[in-house]
């Protein structure tokens, strides 16, 4: 009989996690006799993050950077589910579309922010960036999600009369949505990256990404990991916050 | 009236799993073009109910996929079918997997008609289940009562009765009859029984090729 333990997953999650801090602890321990600028301790970088989160400004700057990169998430699954549609819909759209998908997918993030910074406002620069990074892949999702829609479902809605709308609604967007999800998931952690990255060279007032920057040129590199650290969770707090609302369905 | 005019059709090159019409891939005179009918004609009076019959491989779901406009002919016309309310159970269920089977049904037609369709076929306690918990049988009924909600003024079966058991049978037949009075009824099929079942005429589609 297979014997069950509760919380087995969670378990195994925590022991990864402290596998890999075990990790880290070892590496910094070792590096630091050699080097001038230590790598902190977890123990250290733990310490520099719960004296953080007693500090306001911290809080107002977590804030702002979720509402950049919030932002530009929301903006660019709108535009690349309306994108991916339309390519998904239509060849011509499909040819038009193509080469500037893949530029948007091929040039750097950091030669993006640099240009962008030419004509773009420092405040919105990481939510445009968010965007563009979002965008290609809710694309493809979508598009995907068009291509897996079965034929003969559309055939017999076709024949039965029923009306382009209630197919769309019916038929198609129900294929589609598992696609779009996962691209959210996905897109949602480029965001996240590409967001702060954004943040990190343009520095818009009392954003992570500004703190990030100010403490690396302050040497400060226990304040470094600890907003690093805080970057990860928060980009793991929206990622389930996505995946307890839009749950996937059962059939 | 239906009407077949010379009615011919060939298929093409298959590409991606579709089928295409040889006329847009390849000219007929190609052999590798497959022509299925050849100058078929046929009338079809309102009202009457119709099998088709034939082994497999003879042209018959590619016939009734003409009548329903889902091919067009290399050659001939189809009149006389444009613009009737067309209702279909095709081979395959064909019944959305992420919708229920009250909503697979109420998509087509009254919320009424699908609850009454779905409890004289044995249905009734199922309007909430989703078609992957259905058995085949079930399935077959539920696309069956589908086709029935939509209340078409011509009725279009193809091997409607696969799946289901003889006693079955008969039941969803004489179901299908008493709600189909007055209305044009095509069935497909290589099983003369059902013919029999729906009270067809049987027209061998190898005899209507000229």
């Amino acid at each position: 009989m297979e014997v069950r333990f509760p919380f087995k997953k969670q378990l195994q999650q925590t022991a990864s996690i402290l596998f890999w801090i075990f990790l880290w602890h070892v590496a910094a321990v070792s590096v630091n006799k050699n080097l001038l600028i230590p790598i902190p301790l977890p123990l250290e970088t733990a310490v520099v993050f719960f004296k953080n989160c007693k500090n306001a400004d911290f809080w107002s700057a977590v804030g702002v950077s979720i509402l950049h990169i919030t932002l530009g998430f929301l903006s660019g699954a709108v535009l690349g589910s309306l994108s991916g549609f339309f390519s998904g819909s239509s060849k011509f759209f499909r040819y038009l579309s193509s080469p500037l998908l893949h530029l948007i997918r091929s040039v750097p993030v950091a030669a993006f922010i640099i240009l962008a910074w030419l004509w773009i406002p420092t405040n919105l620069l990481p939510s445009f960036i968010s965007c563009l990074m979002v965008l290609p892949i809710v694309h493809i999702a979508v598009e995907n999600g068009l291509f897996a829609v079965d034929p003969k479902l559309t055939e017999m809605a076709r024949v039965m009369g029923l009306s382009a709308t209630r197919t769309f609604f019916h038929i198609k967007l129900p294929a589609i949505c598992p696609f779009l999800r996962i691209g959210c998931i996905n897109g949602l952690g480029f965001a996240w990256k590409s967001g702060v990255a954004a943040e990190v060279i343009c520095n818009p007032t009392g954003s992570i990404g500004a703190l990030l920057s100010s403490s690396k040129s302050n040497i400060d590199y226990g304040q470094v990991f600890a907003v690093t650290l805080t970057i990860v969770f928060l980009s793991l707090l929206l990622e389930n916050v996505i995946k307890f609302i839009w749950k996937e369905p059962k059939l | 009236m239906i009407e077949l005019k010379n009615v011919s059709f060939s298929y093409g090159t298959v590409s991606c799993g579709k089928t295409q019409p040889a006329e847009k891939t390849r000219p007929l005179s190609d052999p590798a073009a497959h022509e299925i009918l050849h100058g078929l004609t046929l009338k079809i009076e309102s009202g009457s109910r119709i099998c088709l019959f034939g082994p497999s491989g003879i042209g018959k779901s590619t016939l009734l996929r003409l009548m329903m406009g889902l091919e067009t002919p290399s050659s001939g016309s189809i009149t006389g079918i444009q613009k009737l309310k067309k209702a279909v159970v095709f081979q395959e269920d064909r019944l959305l997997p992420f919708a229920t089977v009250l909503k697979n049904l109420t998509l087509f037609g009254s919320s009424l008609a699908a609850h009454t369709h779905l409890k004289a076929l044995g249905l009734a306690g199922q309007e909430n289940a989703f078609p992957s918990s259905l058995s085949g049988g079930m399935k077959r009924r539920v696309a069956i009562a589908r086709a029935l909600t939509r209340n078409g003024d011509i009725l279009f079966l193809d091997e409607p009765f696969t799946g289901l058991d003889v006693p079955c049978r008969k039941k969803t037949a004489d179901y299908i009859l008493s709600q189909s009075a007055g209305k044009t009824i095509i069935l497909v099929s290589h099983d003369k029984t059902e013919a029999a079942l729906l009270q067809s005429k049987i027209i061998n589609v190898a005899s209507l090729n000229t």
